[in-house]
């Protein structure tokens, strides 16, 4: 047996919580419980922009260099360029996918198609939108910087591990261009902190695909997420009380 | 219709393989064991094959593009000729062959060096940017926690008399930087975990649609 008995307790507690949650989804009372960030506003704010104004968005996919594998981060990052795809279906400049990996390209490739079969619009799907650019962390930003010359984005969101080298993006762009960074890696947060407009960190990143979609306070797992945030905090300040006392 | 059930059975089966590989971890059980590896080695080879697809896709995109104007003719000619290049002189000779990653190394490192120098010069302008114009009680706190730990990190502290008021002070601070890095992991953790139970149990999933 390789894993500790803990890991399974914490697994089936969050199974049971995750179950409550879908079951009073639908509860005002209960719905009330999810605490909306002035980040995921924004986020929403700025989407709706790039359809208004008629500019391209930018999203940028990265995976763990050389693991094979694929992370949870990652595997959010999918899900978002599928909803943002459905989104923006119908939007005059059609999304834009980079990504540092080439099985990577390809799902996401996918995941952009079934974005626009999903509203109906899968004839507009271009295959030349998902595209991969660079392996190494820094000449993926160069690759990035290559393959978007020329073209005007609302925003670049930039989702997955990538490193500090995000930085490179500040002076890469436009300043009118928005730069969002959604990363599980700890320095590229703090470099994003600096550089970036807006920042997703810790367990904000895994709330992307559904904080882009209208009504997210209607979804379960959010919930689910924000009685886990709020049950951590509670249960480390009393932690922290007690060490105190005795 | 039909579609659709063959989708769910896909679904269905990629489920419980996924909890089967969950519980593979709380078991000694010999049968789950083999599972999981014959589940390991599939998706191996699995994987293989799609990255040796998506290759295939970019070179051909790439020599698609060549005749669309509005696609960078240089960027995509540069990309077909250096892959062709690297296969020829790949196959040619070994890819353990040392000049060949001599060669390769070279042109990666000192494009990368340039780049890693212009993050450290983002940075400091990012940051005098940050203090002047991008107002916020956080952003506040990022500046000025920068420039506290500069000073705490910059040993200026040695050459003052031990004082050991100001060495819990320092001691502290040093400590904060943990509690915000276990902060994020439980963050990541937590996020992690409802994704993945999300995955697992069909409740959300890339490739279906869940209607609200």
């Amino acid at each position: 047996m390789s894993s500790s008995l803990t890991g399974l307790i914490i697994i089936l507690g969050v199974l049971l919580i995750y179950s409550i949650s879908l079951l009073w989804q639908k509860r005002k009372k209960y719905t009330d419980l999810f605490y909306e960030k002035r980040s995921a506003q924004n986020l929403r704010q700025q989407i709706a922009n790039s359809i208004e104004e008629g500019l391209m968005v930018h999203c940028d996919i990265c995976n763990l260099e050389g693991t094979g594998t694929f992370s949870e981060g990652t595997l959010t990052a999918i899900q978002t360029t599928q909803k943002l795809s459905n989104q923006l279906s119908s939007a005059d400049e059609p999304l834009i996918i980079t990504s540092n990996d080439s099985a990577l390209t390809f799902f996401s490739k996918d995941a952009y198609y079934q974005g626009l079969k999903n509203s109906g619009l899968a004839n507009e799907f271009d295959p030349n939108q998902s595209v991969f650019a660079g392996y190494s962390p820094l000449s993926h930003q160069s690759g990035i910087t290559g393959i978007l010359e020329g073209e005007v984005s609302t925003f670049h969101l930039n989702i997955g591990a990538f490193g500090p080298e995000i930085a490179l993006q500040d002076s890469a762009f436009d300043p009118s261009e928005g730069i969002i960074a959604a990363g599980d890696n700890l320095a590229a947060q703090a470099v994003s902190y600096v550089t970036a407009d807006d920042v997703f960190i810790g367990e904000k990143i895994f709330e992307l695909p559904q904080i882009i979609q209208e009504k997210p306070e209607m979804d379960s797992g959010l919930i689910a997420m924000d009685i886990f945030r709020f049950g951590i905090i509670i249960a480390l300040v009393i932690g922290a009380a007690l060490m105190i006392l005795f | 219709m039909m579609h659709n059930n063959k989708k769910n059975w896909i679904l269905i089966l990629a489920s419980v393989i996924g909890i089967l590989i969950l519980v593979s971890g709380y078991s000694d059980l010999a049968v789950i064991l083999q599972i999981r590896q014959a589940v390991f080695q599939y998706t191996g080879l699995l994987f293989g094959l799609i990255i040796f697809l998506a290759i295939v896709d970019y070179i051909l995109g790439r020599i698609r593009n060549l005749g669309d104007k509005n696609s960078s003719f240089i960027h995509n000619f540069i990309t077909i000729a250096v892959f062709f290049a690297v296969l020829i002189y790949g196959l040619a000779n070994s890819f353990e062959d040392q000049s060949f990653q001599n060669t390769i190394l070279d042109i990666q490192s000192s494009v990368e060096s340039g780049l890693a120098g212009l993050i450290c010069i983002i940075m400091i302008g990012g940051l005098y940017r940050l203090s002047k114009f991008r107002k916020g009680k956080l952003k506040t706190f990022f500046v000025l926690s920068t420039i506290v730990f500069l000073i705490v990190y910059s040993g200026v502290f040695y050459f003052f008399p031990q004082n050991q008021f100001l060495s819990t002070v320092i001691d502290f601070l040093k400590a904060l930087p943990m509690g915000g890095m276990y902060g994020l992991l439980l963050g990541i953790g937590i996020g992690g975990m409802v994704t993945g139970i999300r995955a697992l149990f069909l409740a959300e999933h890339p490739y279906n649609e869940r209607k609200r």
